[in-house]
C-alpha cells in the first residue's frame, strides 16, 4: 500500500471549479495527482454547513487532499450558502431559531441537490470507480443520494444514528466502511455498533481511539482507515 | 490634620471625593486600594487628572498614601492605624444577587469588617455613604433618620446597603460618631457633564441610542412614531444629583462637627420627572412614537424595538419612582426649590457620555491584543442587542468562555436572544456548556480573521458541557463576529 501522508501532500493539483446546482452554482474543489492519471474518482461530502462544513474542514481536506495524492481524482464543495456557492437561507434569523431548537434547518434537503450535482459533475470525467465519502451530517447526505449504478464503495466517517436515519444504506449492496471514534460526543461506541450489526452486508466497522467526532490531529489516521478500505476491496 | 482613609476611590464618586478633600481640606488621605501602589497611583493619578488635580504632587508631599486591602476577606486592620475618619464609599452596584454572593459580599460583610478594624483602632468618626433609596418601595415623604424596620425593597443592593446603616448605626456610642450619607443617583457633573459610569441612568440613555439606530437602518419604521410602551408614569421622578455636588456635600458633611452623627439626604428638591427625561432623549436623538403604559415588567409581546430597548433589562423602572419625596435639612424648609439638573445639564452629559461610547473602554493595542474583559463586559454587551443575534428568539442559554492564557472566565446570559448578564469568574451551575480558547485565537476569532470553525477545527479551542448545543451556537457567534468585528484600533477617546 502506497499511503501518502497529509505533511506531504505536495503533487496534487487543486482546482476550483463551478457546479451547476439546480438554480444556482456552487463552489468545488478538484484534486488530483501531478504525475499519474487518477485510478478512481471519490465524491467527498461535508458536515453541516452551520458546524464547520465546508472545503477548508480539516476532514474535508484530509480527505479530498489526501485520497487525491494517494491517486484518485476528489471532489469536494461548498453546500449552497456557503463560501463562494449561491444561495442558501433567505432568512438567517429563522435558519438561526431553527437550528438553535432543532439542530435541523429547512435548508437541507437542497444541500443534498447540492452532493447530487457534485457527484454528477465527477461522474462527467468517467474515472471508475466512484467512491462516495461522507462525514459527519455528509453521511445523511450521501444516504440520502439516489441511487447510482456507477458507485462502488461508500465510506461514512462518524455518522450520527442518534440524529438520522439512513434508510438509503439498503438501496443498494456495494462495500461499506463506517469509522467511528470511541470519543464521538454524537453517537457512543455502543449505539454506533448497534446501528451498524443492523446494516446489510457487505460492510466493515474500523474504531479509531480518541479522535472524537473531529479528527483533530488525527486526519491522517482516519486518512489512512479509508486508504486501507479502498485497497483491500476489488472493484466489482 | 485629620486623617482619612477612604474606600471606593476609585469609583465614579469616590475620586471627586478624594478631589473635594485634598483641594478643600487639610487631611492626609489613606486610599484603601485592591491593587499594587504602584497602579492604584496610575489609576487613581489618571481619573483625577482629568479633575485638573496632580495625585503625584500629593503623594509626593505625604497626603495621599495607599493600604493594599479589599473588603471585607483581604483588609489588613493595620492599616487603620492612626485614622481618625474613615469615609467608607466603596460598594458592590450590583442589583440582583450574583454567584459570587454579591452585593451582600461587599456591602454587608465588607462594611462589618471595617467597622470592626476600625473600632480596634480608636477610629472616632464612621462615614458611610449608603442611599438614599434604602427607602426601599416607600412613597411619601422619607425623613433623614435611620429607618427602624425594613422597607420592602426594591432589589438586593438596596437591602444590603440598609444592613449595612444598621451595621454603622449599631457601631456608634458615645466615644464614637457615626454619620450616614446618602445620595440618590449620581449623575454627570455639573459644569462639564463629565461622567466615569455608563450605568445608572446612562442605561436609558443607552438603550435609546441602540433603539435609534436600529430604527435609522431599517426602512420599516418612522424614526418619530416608534412603537415602543414606556413603563411607568411621566410624574414619576427620577431623582438625579450632579457627582461633583454630592462630593462637596459630604465633605462639606465632614468637616462640620454639627453634622456628625446624622443621616444626610444628598438630593435633588426638584427632580426631572419620567416626560422631561423623555422629552430630552427624544430631542437628543431625534426620535420619538413612544407613549408611557402602566404595565408591568416584563412587556407583554414586546415587538422588536421594544426588545432592543428593553435589552438591556428593565431599565426604566430601577430609576424612576412616583411619590417619592427625601426631607433634606440643606434644602431648608420653605426655601424655593432648586432645580440641580435641567435639560442643559442633562444633555450636556448625554452628549459627554455618548462621545465616550458609553464608557467603552479602548481596546488594548494590538501588541496586546483585544482586551477580553472590555470584549465581553463592553463591547459584547453594547452590541449584541442590535445584532441579529438578539432576534434568535430561542436563544435562551448560559455559556462560559475562558480565555486560557489569561486565566478568565466569563458566563453569559442569553434569554430569548438577549443577553442579560456576563460575569466574571465562577461557573454557576446553570453553564449549559463552554468554549476554552488560547489568547492568540480569542484575538483572532473576535477581529474577525478567524472563523469560530477554523479555531475549533484547528485546535485552538475546546468544547465542554453539551457539545451538541455548543456547535449549535457556533453560526451564531460566527454571524455576531461578522456584524460586529473588534477594529484593532477603535474610534478615539
Ligand atoms: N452610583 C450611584 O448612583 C449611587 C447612588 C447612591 C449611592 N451610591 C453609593 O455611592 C458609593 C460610590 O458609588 P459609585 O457609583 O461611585 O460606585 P463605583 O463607581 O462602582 O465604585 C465602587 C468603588 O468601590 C470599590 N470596591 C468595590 N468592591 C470593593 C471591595 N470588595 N473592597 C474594596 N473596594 C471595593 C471599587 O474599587 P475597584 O474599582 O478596585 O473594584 C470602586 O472604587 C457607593 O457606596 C454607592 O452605594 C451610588
Amino acid at each position: 500500500m502506497n499511503t501518502s501522508t497529509l505533511e506531504s501532500c505536495p503533487n496534487i493539483i487543486e482546482e476550483r471549479q463551478a457546479i451547476a446546482a439546480p438554480g444556482r452554482a456552487i463552489e468545488g474543489v478538484l484534486s488530483y495527482p501531478v504525475d499519474s492519471e487518477p485510478k478512481y474518482s471519490v465524491l467527498v461530502v461535508g458536515p453541516h454547513p452551520l458546524m464547520g462544513g465546508n472545503l477548508d474542514n480539516n476532514v474535508v481536506r484530509a480527505l479530498a487532499g489526501g485520497l487525491a495524492a494517494n491517486g484518485a481524482v476528489t471532489l469536494a464543495f461548498n453546500y449552497s450558502g456557503v463560501g463562494q456557492s449561491e444561495g442558501g437561507p433567505d432568512d438567517w434569523q429563522a435558519a438561526a431559531s431553527q437550528f438553535w431548537a432543532t439542530g435541523k434547518v429547512d435548508q437541507e434537503r437542497a444541500w443534498i441537490d447540492d452532493a447530487n450535482a457534485a457527484r454528477k459533475a465527477l461522474a462527467k470525467l468517467n474515472i471508475a470507480p466512484m467512491i462516495v465519502v461522507g462525514y459527519s451530517f455528509g453521511c445523511w447526505v450521501t444516504a440520502e443520494l439516489p441511487a447510482d449504478p456507477d458507485t462502488t464503495r461508500w465510506v461514512l466517517v462518524s455518522p450520527n444514528p442518534n440524529r438520522h436515519r439512513f434508510d438509503g444504506l439498503s438501496k443498494c449492496s456495494i462495500p461499506l466502511l463506517v469509522v467511528h471514534s470511541d470519543n464521538d460526543f454524537a453517537s457512543t461506541t455502543e449505539q454506533t455498533r448497534a446501528w451498524f450489526d443492523c446494516l446489510r452486508n457487505p460492510k466493515s466497522l474500523n474504531m479509531l481511539d480518541s479522535a472524537e467526532h473531529f479528527f483533530r490531529g488525527r486526519e491522517q489516521a482516519l486518512l489512512d482507515t479509508v486508504v486501507q478500505f479502498l485497497e483491500s476491496e476489488q472493484t466489482p | 490634620m485629620t486623617d482619612i482613609l477612604l474606600t471606593g476611590a476609585t469609583g465614579s464618586l469616590g475620586h471627586y471625593l478624594l478631589a473635594e478633600l485634598l483641594s478643600r481640606t487639610q487631611a492626609r488621605v489613606r486610599v484603601l486600594a485592591s491593587e499594587s501602589e504602584a497602579s492604584a497611583a496610575i489609576r487613581l493619578g489618571d481619573l483625577l487628572d482629568e479633575l485638573g488635580i496632580n495625585l503625584r504632587s500629593f503623594i509626593d508631599s505625604g497626603r495621599v498614601r495607599f493600604v493594599r486591602g479589599r473588603l471585607p476577606d483581604a483588609l489588613d486592620p493595620s492599616g487603620l492605624a492612626g485614622i481618625d475618619t474613615v469615609l467608607h464609599a466603596a460598594a458592590n452596584t450590583a442589583f440582583v444577587a450574583t454567584g459570587e454572593g454579591e452585593p451582600e459580599h461587599t456591602n454587608v460583610r465588607g462594611t462589618a469588617a471595617l467597622l470592626a478594624a476600625a473600632a480596634h483602632h480608636g477610629v472616632r468618626h464612621f462615614v458611610q455613604i449608603s442611599t438614599a433609596f434604602v427607602c426601599g418601595d416607600e412613597t411619601g415623604l422619607i425623613a433623614e433618620e435611620f429607618s427602624e424596620s425594613s422597607p420592602p425593597f426594591c432589589n438586593d443592593y438596596e437591602r444590603s446597603k440598609w444592613q449595612a446603616e444598621q451595621l454603622v448605626r449599631g457601631w456608634a456610642n458615645d466615644q464614637r460618631q457615626a454619620t450616614i450619607c446618602r445620595p440618590s443617583i449620581l449623575f454627570g457633573d455639573a459644569a462639564t457633564g463629565r461622567t466615569t459610569s455608563a450605568d445608572g441612568v446612562y442605561l436609558i440613555a443607552r438603550a435609546t441610542d441602540a433603539l435609534a439606530r436600529a430604527v435609522r437602518t431599517s426602512s420599516a419604521a418612522d424614526q418619530h412614531t416608534v412603537p415602543l410602551r414606556i413603563l411607568g408614569s411621566p410624574s414619576a421622578t427620577c431623582n438625579l444629583v450632579p457627582v461633583d455636588f454630592t462630593a462637596r456635600r459630604i465633605v462639606s458633611i465632614i468637616t462640620d462637627p454639627a453634622m456628625h452623627g446624622c443621616v444626610h439626604h444628598i438630593t435633588n428638591s426638584d427632580p426631572p420627572t419620567h416626560a422631561d427625561i423623555k422629552r430630552w432623549l427624544e430631542e437628543y436623538f431625534d426620535i420619538g412614537g413612544g407613549t408611557f403604559s402602566n404595565e408591568h415588567w416584563p412587556l407583554s409581546n414586546p415587538n422588536h424595538y421594544e426588545e432592543l430597548f428593553y435589552a438591556l433589562g428593565n431599565v426604566v423602572q430601577d430609576y424612576f419612582r412616583d411619590g417619592l419625596v427625601f426631607a433634606s435639612r440643606a434644602d431648608g424648609n420653605g426655601q424655593p426649590k432648586r432645580r440641580l439638573i435641567d435639560r442643559d445639564d442633562f444633555l450636556r452629559s448625554l452628549r459627554y457620555a455618548h462621545s465616550r461610547k458609553w464608557g467603552r473602554k479602548r481596546p488594548a493595542a494590538s501588541c496586546d491584543g483585544v482586551d477580553p474583559e472590555w470584549y465581553f463586559e463592553h463591547h459584547l454587551a453594547d452590541t449584541i442587542a442590535q445584532s441579529r443575534v438578539a432576534r434568535v428568539h430561542n436563544l435562551t442559554t448560559v455559556v462560559t468562555y475562558t480565555i486560557d492564557a489569561a486565566p478568565d472566565e466569563w458566563t453569559c446570559t442569553f434569554d430569548k436572544g438577549r443577553l442579560t448578564q456576563v460575569v466574571r469568574g465562577q461557573r454557576p451551575e446553570s453553564v449549559e456548556f463552554g468554549f476554552t480558547i488560547t489568547r492568540n485565537a480569542f484575538n483572532r476569532l473576535v477581529t474577525g480573521e478567524w472563523s469560530p470553525q477554523q479555531v475549533f477545527l484547528d485546535g485552538h479551542a475546546d468544547i465542554s458541557g453539551d457539545v451538541e448545543r455548543a456547535l449549535r451556537m457556533v453560526p451564531i457567534i460566527a454571524e455576531y463576529i461578522d456584524e460586529y468585528p473588534v477594529p484593532l484600533v477603535e474610534a478615539p477617546q
